[in-house]
Parts: C-alpha cells; structure tokens; sequence
C-alpha cells in the first residue's frame, strides 16, 4: 500500500514540471531534461500497469527498461554541458576534452571488469551493471561541476536544480545498489523503500528549481575575445613565475 | 572495489556538488572583483605587495637581533609576534595578487575558443603548485617567525641546487649506461 502511494506521488511530482513547463512554455530551454521526465513517467505509467496486471513479468520490465533510462540520463548530463557553456567556447573545449578523458577512463573499467568476468553479463548482475553505468554519469556529471567551478560559469536557478537534482539522484542510486549488490536480499526491504523516497526528494528539487523559467545570468563583464590565447598564458605564467621567484627572493638568505 | 570505497566516492560527490552550488553567489562576484580592486591591492603593502621595499625589510634578521640584544625580551617577544603577522600579510597579498592573475585568466580563457586543455592543465598545475608552496611558506612563517622561515627557504633553495647538481652529474652516465644496453642488445640480435 505504503509503495503505491510513493509510486503515485512520484508520478504526480513527474507531472508537475511537465505541466508547468508546457504552459509556460520553456521546455525548449531544456528539451532533454524534458525529455528524460517524459521518459521516466510514461516509464513509470507503463511499470505501474505491469504491476497490477502482469506482476509476474515486473522485475523484468523494470530491469530490461532501466538501462534505456541510464542513456537517456546521458542526454540530460550533456544538456548542462550544452546548455551552461553556450557562450564560453573556451571552458567549452576544456570540457570536450576532460569529458572525453573520463568516459574513457570509466567505460574502460567496466569494459575490463565484463572480460575479466564472464558472468558479468546481464540478467543475474542487474545491480552491479547499472551501478556500473551510474558510476560513469557520476565521473562525467563531477567532471563537469568542477569545470564550472574552475571557470565560474554562471548557471541559473534551474539549471542548478537540474545538476542537484540529477547528481543526488546519481549518488543515492550508486549508495543504494551499492549496499543492495553487498548485502543481498537482507537489503531488499530497506532498498524497496529508500530508493523511492530518495527518489521522490529529487523530484522535489526539480519541481521547485524548474517551478518557473530562470534564463542563465550574463557575466557581468565581457571576456578579451580579441586577446590571443598564447600571449595570454604568456602573461599569467611570467606572472606566476615572477611572484614564485620574489616569494623566494625576499625570503632568500 | 570495496563498498566502502564506493559510498566515499558518493559521499565526495554529493559533497563537492554541494560546495559548488551553494558557493555560486560568492563565485559571481569573480567578474566583478577581476578588474577592479581584488584583495592583493589592499592591505599594509599599498598598490603592490611584488614590488614592495617592506618585503625584503620582514625577513631581514638584523632588525630582529638588534631588538633582541637592545632591548627586553617581552620587548623582544612582542616585535617577533609583530613581524610574523607582517610577514602573514604579506604573503597573503601575494597569494591575492596571483589569484587575481589566475581569476583575469580563467576571465578571459573561457570565453576563448583558441583554448588549449594542455597548456591550460599546466597553468593548472603551476598555480597548485605555488599555492602549496605558499601554504608551506603560511605554516613555516606561523611557526617559527620570519627570521627561521628565511632560513628554511634559504637551506631548501640550496638543497634544491644541491639536488639538481646531482641529478645532472648523474643523467648522463644514466645515458651512457641507456646507450651501451640499447647497444649491447643490437649486437647480440645481429
């Protein structure tokens, strides 16, 4: 009873940004964000039905759909990357770059666990492999807060709330199959309820950072596009170097 | 990896997230405060701390041994504890001043699309680098006051001399001992 009522306040929550976005039209400043919500409801529409008609066939539904759910995860982590760097091209390119790197690195990992594994494959280790697939977003989705971070991009209210959001959802995911993939069935129990409320808190965040459209704020002063990028890493290294060597002047014997 | 290992590596990153997002506002001051007056500019060191003739003053020991044969040593005590929060000032306005280099930087580097990740991974990498240095300096110069700090430097910087002397004596035989394997090795195969 207790976990039809959060199935249906899940959906409920699903709906509620949907809605709001519809109306006041600002679903195309973040199309797959919105995607990813169509997604998950009609996902969970679909498994409530299963549910109640075939439950029998349940745990395959919901097991064979969730890695479509982890590729659609992958369009909202690469809309904040689109999104927060469309006007700095620079950071934009450090990002490629460090988001390439990473996916490599974390897709390797599972790549050498499956060869080293045979059993790995799914159907029996349903756990370990989304674990797997969320750890990747997590290194991806990290990667990219650090950039902002680095670079001070400025990100609104919403975009905000979809990186709170999405990473808590993410990290509570890896915890929760974490312990469940370690702990066996004595986990079950606990796990069938803290998923869903952890997962029912991030919709929660999302309802009230994407409540209303927050354009991203401009930079309040504009970057030297004319200034060329060799000279400036020129300067800011003579001037690294040249505070390095009056540190150790001064203080030099 | 262990399960351990797995809720640290969450519990990280929920945390760092939150550090981030919750730190934005004070982050968006960072377009304001490159221009304009950053917090290397202010301070007991006036325009700038780099070019100061106080600096060289602070580490100096003769002020130091002069009041310390001339006068009490609570006198003495209290010049020490004086000096040290001179020679912390100091320090952090030069920190101040380097962060605002690095901040202009970033400024500009991210809105420029002739960025290179490599070049900007090194520039990363030095100014860690020199944060770590300084924040050794912080603790050196807390501890032990400006006078010992001076002294430490001076004995790391011969060290480091010391060490590079070495290295150098040593690389080329390490060649010379890479060249004759290399070549020994070809022989054998022919």
């Amino acid at each position: 009873m207790a976990s039809t009522v959060i199935w249906l306040v899940a959906i409920v929550l699903e709906v509620v940004p949907l809605v709001r976005a519809a109306k006041a039209k600002f679903i195309r400043h973040y199309k797959l964000f919105y995607s990813y919500l169509a997604f998950i409801l009609l996902r969970d529409l679909w498994l409530l039905g299963v549910y109640f008609r075939w439950p029998k066939f349940y745990t395959y539904a919901y097991w064979y759909s969730e890695p479509v759910g982890v590729l659609v995860g992958c369009g909202l982590v690469w809309e904040v990357y689109k999104v927060a760097l469309a006007r700095f091209p620079g950071a934009a390119r450090m990002a490629r770059n460090v988001l390439a790197f990473l996916f490599i690195f974390a897709s390797t990992r599972i790549f050498v666990k499956a060869w080293n594994r045979p059993t790995w494959i799914p159907g029996r280790t349903g756990y370990e492999i989304e674990r797997d697939l969320r750890i990747v977003q997590v290194a991806l989705l990290a990667g990219l807060v650090v950039l902002f971070a680095c670079y001070a991009i400025p990100l609104g209210r919403n975009l905000k709330g979809i990186i709170y959001g999405y990473s808590l959802f993410l990290v509570t995911s890896v915890v929760n199959l974490t312990l469940r993939y370690d702990l066996g069935d004595s986990f079950q129990r606990s796990w069938e309820y803290m998923q869903p409320f952890c997962y029912l808190f991030v919709l929660l965040v999302w309802c009230v950072a994407l409540w209303s459209y927050a354009p991203i704020p401009e930079p309040t002063t504009e970057p030297r596009l004319e200034a060329n990028y060799e000279s400036l890493v020129a300067a800011t290294k003579r001037k690294l170097h040249l505070a390095r060597s009056y540190v150790l002047k001064a203080m030099g014997p | 990896m262990s399960v351990l290992a797995y809720l640290l590596l969450a519990a990280l990153t929920i945390l760092n997230i939150c550090l981030f997002l919750s730190g934005r506002s004070g982050r968006l001051d960072f377009d304001r405060e490159v221009d304009g007056t950053g917090r290397g500019t202010s301070g007991p060191f006036g325009g700038d701390p780099l070019n100061s003739q106080l600096s060289a003053r602070i580490f100096d020991p003769e002020d130091a041994d002069f009041v310390a044969t001339e006068t009490s040593r609570r006198n003495a005590r209290q010049f020490r504890q004086e000096r040290t929060a001179l020679a912390l000032d100091w320090l952090r306005a030069v920190r101040g001043q380097v962060n605002q280099s690095i901040r202009a930087h970033v400024k500009d580097a991210r809105g420029n699309a002739g960025l290179k990740p490599s070049d900007e991974i090194r520039l990363g990498f030095e100014f860690l680098l020199f944060q770590l240095t300084s924040a050794i300096l912080y603790v050196v110069i807390w501890a032990g006051g400006p006078p010992r700090a001076a002294k430490f430097v001076g004995y790391s910087v011969e060290l480091a001399g010391q060490l590079r002397r070495v290295t150098e004596d040593v690389l080329p035989a390490g060649r010379q001992v890479a060249v004759e394997l290399l070549g020994g090795k070809q022989e054998r195969k022919s």
